[in-house]
């Protein structure tokens, strides 16, 4: 079930920072790149097997974000491949300036939260899937988190991951939430809050 | 200025961003309100938790089904062109049925949708070697 943890560093922590974010070199799938580039222009002319080129290149980080709101591993499916197939008809409204994956994870995004707003209730904290992962070490505080992670609303799961698992700056929040530095740092604070609330009395 | 923004302001210090309020003004606070500098606290350890947290990967396989969906709306597309298509050389066959100019356009127009349907340029010459 579990097939890979990503490759990640354990993140370095400065003393009295109060979670510093892991080192952002893991992210290859961000960044752009000509490979990407060229798979979107053969998109647009019409050749729909360059979109694979895509699909394989992002879908196990996609999945781990759609899972991460929506805690189902058939739901994020869903919403994956409706997703991408979003995408694939936007291709002609993508500017080529951006990088592809955060721009696909708008359209994620929007899916996930649609299809999460329908599920809402339905899946039992208890049934929901992992997200986290630990050191052998650090398993039990990787079982408290996980269990307080799971009973956040999606919204606040979604920025507590992107933050500290995926490791981006407030301003790679805001660009990709689409929201102001401001309300990124807001949201951030009550999912937080939220999180400690959940935990209380657990650690 | 409230607490609650100097709360914030602390948060984004705390993790190398840059604060709306500046270091000073948010030490200086954080010295005379008991509040901000428990809860300042408790985020910090609650953050702690996070450290050496790892992202499950679930490997997945859409293409597949990704490519069958995409071959399933062009597969429509066609099938709706090529009814409209039948349809259209159908009404032709009607005794006294002379066409306008515009409507001897039609077919040609669902000929070339067919065409860009199937992403088939037909008067493209192949010049790669296969």
């Amino acid at each position: 079930m579990l097939e890979e943890v990503s490759n990640r560093p354990r993140p370095s922590q400065a003393a009295g920072a109060l979670n510093k974010p892991p080192g952002r070199k893991i992210h290859s799938g961000e960044s752009k790149t000509l490979d990407d580039a060229a798979a979107i222009r053969d998109c647009r002319r019409g050749e729909s097997s360059a979109f694979r080129y895509l699909v394989e290149r992002y879908q196990n980080q996609a999945m781990a974000h759609a899972m991460a709101i929506l805690q189902n591993r058939s739901d994020a499916e869903d919403a994956l491949q409706d997703a991408l197939l979003d995408a694939y008809r936007a291709l002609n409204r993508f500017d080529e300036q951006r990088s592809f994956y955060p721009w696909f994870y708008t359209i994620l995004r929007n899916r996930c939260l649609k299809l999460a707003a329908r599920r809402s209730g339905q899946t039992a904290s208890s049934e929901a899937v992992e997200i986290l992962a630990g050191a052998a070490a650090d398993l039990e505080n990787t079982q408290i988190l996980g269990q307080a992670l799971k009973r956040l609303p999606p919204e606040s799961r979604e920025i507590l991951v992107l933050r500290h698992l995926d490791g981006l700056t407030y301003q790679e929040l805001a660009e990709r939430l689409g929201i102001p530095v401001g309300t990124v740092m807001s949201r951030l604070f009550y999912a937080r809050k939220q999180l400690q609330t959940n935990l209380g009395g657990k650690r | 200025m409230r607490c609650e923004e100097f709360r914030l302001a602390a948060m984004a210090l705390a993790e190398g961003e840059t604060p709306s309020v500046p270091e000073p003004a948010i030490q200086a606070h954080l010295a005379v309100c008991e509040a901000c500098r428990r809860e300042t606290e408790q985020l910090r350890e609650t953050g702690l938790m996070w450290q050496g947290q790892l992202r499950i990967d679930y490997e997945v396989d859409l293409w597949p089904k990704i490519q069958d969906r995409l071959r399933g709306r062009e597969r429509y597309w066609l099938a709706l062109l090529i009814v409209l298509l039948a349809v259209f050389k159908l009404t032709d066959l009607v005794p006294d049925g002379s066409l306008s100019l515009g409507e001897r356009f039609v077919p040609v127009l669902l000929t070339a949708a067919i065409f860009a349907v199937l992403r088939q340029n037909p008067f493209q010459i192949e010049t790669k070697l296969v």
